[in-house]
């Protein structure tokens, strides 16, 4: 959470979240090149760096897409995707060096712009196992590179958190184009059917998970309240809620996060306005709902984040009748304070 | 993350769900067969003894060994410089001619090393062998390789 902009807020989690980074791809490229170099001790340089590279970064990208997905079916996940942006970048640029040395390999000793042969070296787009393979890799690469300039919240907030996301959920064509770039490229030089079941493996396992999370999101946005009264609907017993939680509920069409704190049920819009985070899901600290991604906060009686921080989201009208809570589904501008209803 | 959101996550995995895997699929079976022998170094493999043919460039040194009987062949190919591309295929032709879709598919070079890659024997017809080196990134003949008189 912040009120201006700084490169990186650093914290100590933070910090922690790059090291293990750091820590991890040192020793996967210390063991790729280990074991390359023992089993074809030949290799050269760009060849080691292209494939070692290549490799690391296709293992990012489906770390990165399983995040999401877990976090929602197991809260035991969220401290992956709290620095997730981090991981982002590294995985653009191990694909960057993957990218800049390959295209130097292979199209940059001749009179033809690297650009240009990697577009006109191989015009086989009628052909499936002799298809330009690289422009894929190129067109994933792009995608990640805007992606990775625009991470940063300042860009969040400038380009609207509608074209954000929108922008950032390329990310699933350029999976889609690094899978290909694999398998119309180093898979059609392989006879050892290992790559190739690792890959469909990495695919089963992402879409699984998507689809799974999916489903359970479903579940409760289609749930039906049997119970009306004056603009309120019946949603759950008071004892189903415990204290400095919440429990979320989707009545119309959006998902209202009821919290309890300090004996009292407050209601606000389940969305935190940093980048879309479950508010439900996380707790009150230090009086406070805390996102569960990134820790943005808001205070229980009016949605608003504590000075200087300017956020704001909506708030509800909750009752609490003979242990029973009844919510009403309109919500009030952003903001806007309500008293809460003691339990 | 709002309703909407959700729903076009959905739509998405599920289209992904359908598509990736007919792809992933597709793309397996159309793996050329046979795929080409890669990176058998000449150090794991026994070398035959008897030198047929020989052909020397400032690139590359190319011998072309056999047994006794000449019932069994190889082709030893060591690379003296590092080639300009990162990896090549060798064919091997009936006619001498650079057309690889009817070519003979023998093996993959990287840009160092040395390797030798089995021939079969009904292979060398004619007392001929005609080979050629093929960059398969930017689709190129690099070299037509001709050895004549092998069964003399």
């Amino acid at each position: 959470m912040s009120a201006s902009y700084s490169a990186v807020g650093w914290n100590r989690q933070k910090k922690i979240y790059d090291w293990l980074i750091a820590g991890f791809c040192i020793g996967y490229l210390a063991l790729f090149i280990s074991l390359t170099l023992l089993f074809n001790e030949q290799v050269t340089f760009e060849t080691l760096l292209i494939r070692s590279t290549s490799t690391l970064a296709v293992l990012l990208l489906h770390v990165i897409l399983a995040i999401g997905p877990l976090c929602r079916l197991n809260k035991k996940f969220l401290p992956l995707l709290y620095n997730r942006r981090h991981l982002g970048v590294t995985m653009f640029s191990l694909a960057l060096i993957h990218g800049a040395f390959s295209t130097f390999q292979f199209h940059a000793l001749s009179n033809t712009n690297p650009f240009v042969s990697l577009f006109t070296s191989n015009t086989n787009f009628g052909s499936l196992p002799a298809f330009p393979f690289q422009a894929l890799g190129f067109f994933a690469l792009i995608i990640f590179f805007l992606m990775a300039i625009t991470s940063h919240d300042f860009w969040l907030h400038n380009l609207s958190p509608k074209v954000w996301k929108t922008l950032h959920m390329f990310v699933y064509l350029a999976y889609f184009l690094v899978v290909m770039h694999v398998m119309l490229g180093v898979i059609q030089y392989e006879k050892n059917p290992v790559f190739v079941i690792i890959i469909f493996v990495g695919a089963a396992t992402l879409i699984t998970l998507h689809l799974l999370a999916a489903f359970k999101e479903r579940k409760v946005d289609t749930a039906s309240f049997a119970l009306h009264k004056e603009g309120f609907v019946q949603v759950c017993d008071v004892h189903e809620i415990a204290d400095c939680r919440a429990k979320i509920f989707c009545i119309d069409k959006e998902r209202i996060a009821v919290y309890r704190h300090d004996n009292k049920l407050y209601a606000i819009h389940n969305v935190c306005k940093h980048q879309g985070g479950p508010l439900g899901e996380g707790k009150i600290l230090d009086g406070c709902i805390t996102c569960p991604w990134h820790g943005y906060q808001y205070l229980p009686h009016n949605g608003q984040s504590p000075p200087p921080f300017k956020e704001k989201v909506s708030t509800y009208d909750v009752r609490v009748l003979e242990n029973r809570v009844w919510l009403n589904p309109t919500p009030y501008p952003e903001g806007t304070e309500r008293p809460g209803s003691p339990i | 993350m709002i309703k909407p959101l959700r729903k076009r996550h959905l739509q998405i995995w599920t289209a992904i769900a359908m598509l990736l895997p007919i792809a992933i699929i597709f793309s397996w079976l159309v793996i050329p067969n046979p795929v080409p022998v890669k990176m058998l170094s000449a150090s794991s493999i026994e070398l035959l003894p008897v030198i047929q043919a020989k052909k020397e460039t400032n690139q590359y040194c190319i011998n072309i060994r056999s047994n006794a009987d000449k019932t069994n062949w190889q082709l030893e190919w060591k690379n003296k410089l590092a080639l300009t591309v990162p990896s090549a295929d060798i064919y091997q032709t009936e006619d001498g001619s650079t057309d690889i879709t009817k070519a003979q598919l023998i093996g993959r070079i990287e840009a160092r090393g040395d390797y030798v890659f089995p021939l079969k024997s009904d292979s060398i017809q004619n007392n001929e062998l005609n080979l050629v080196l093929y960059d398969f990134i930017h689709q190129t003949v690099i070299d037509l390789i001709n050895f004549k008189y092998l069964r003399r």
